[in-house]
């Protein structure tokens, strides 16, 4: 049996946000990397195990948790991320905020428990809904929900947000995009 | 006659169903902005798109699985060492 082609180009589609979400857990671009090796290598492996036209980023999604877990516990210390490496691992910052705000942000996300923070990447910013998140996670879907609302709410508390004018572009660059949103 | 009252007090612990302390005050300006630079980070590395040496290992992986599968299909091959007979006709060609 040969690998199908298919196949090979949905996964391969997916190693970006493979790639994101283990940076995410592990807060070490070179130990994602590793991990997204490993799971490619799980993945194809078990290739027979996946049903064709289900949703292959959850499957892949769920096989790079399961591995970065089994590593955890088994390396727990290193896991953690307080000196903020991962954030400064990171090379350019998006233009909408300005660089002390958006390395803060990071250096937060990092401090978060990897259970809030694995829950608010993947609704927050992988895109998957909270029910395909409860999937991959192996838990139920209000457990996410609670997650996520837990991993926000202590982002607000780690970054002393009170308000939207205490978070994201300071006033100058504000004044900027509005000028610029109104071209 | 006495009011009838439930046999179990509320839980103490609401936080199965009470929002996470805090999250109340979050409004819908925060959370946009707590996903906007979420989005940020993650589209940062999305946009680098798949490092060759990814491509590369899926190539290798994919020519050795071909090599397997000739062998396995060999008239030398025994299919009966192959589990169920119609497992591969169920999934089509590869």
């Amino acid at each position: 049996m040969s690998l199908d082609p298919s196949v090979r180009d949905a996964v391969l589609a997916t190693v970006p946000s493979l790639r994101a979400f283990a940076i995410s857990l592990s807060g070490n671009v070179d130990r994602a990397d590793d991990l997204v090796q490993e799971t490619l290598l799980r993945a194809l492996a078990n290739i027979d195990s996946f049903q064709p036209g289900s949703n292959m980023p959850a499957w892949l999604f769920t096989i790079l948790r399961n591995l970065f877990r089994s590593e955890y516990r088994k390396r727990r210390r290193e896991v953690e991320d307080p000196e903020g490496s991962y954030a400064e691992s990171l090379k350019s910052q998006p233009e909408q905020t300005s660089r002390l705000e958006f390395q803060e942000f990071r250096t937060a996300l990092a401090k978060l428990p990897p259970d809030q923070r694995e829950a608010l990447i993947l609704v927050g910013a992988s895109g998957f809904s909270y029910e395909e998140a409860a999937q991959i996670c192996g838990c139920a879907v209000g457990t996410i929900k609670s997650r996520v609302n837990r991993a926000r709410s202590r982002l607000a508390e780690m970054l002393s947000i009170e308000g939207a004018q205490d978070f994201g572009p300071d006033v100058a660059t504000r004044a900027i995009l509005a000028g610029e949103g109104s071209r | 006659m006495a009011e009838r009252r439930p046999n179990k007090a509320p839980p103490k612990d609401m936080t199965s169903i009470a929002p996470a302390k805090g999250a109340a005050t979050l409004g819908p300006e925060i959370r946009d902005r707590i996903a906007r630079d979420l989005r940020n980070m993650w589209d940062e590395v999305v946009k680098e798109g798949v490092p060759a040496h990814f491509a590369d290992l899926l190539d290798r992986l994919a020519q050795q699985e071909e090599r397997a599968g000739e062998t396995a299909t060999s008239p030398a091959a025994d299919p009966t060492n192959k589990g169920r007979p119609d497992e591969d006709e169920s999934k089509g060609p590869r």
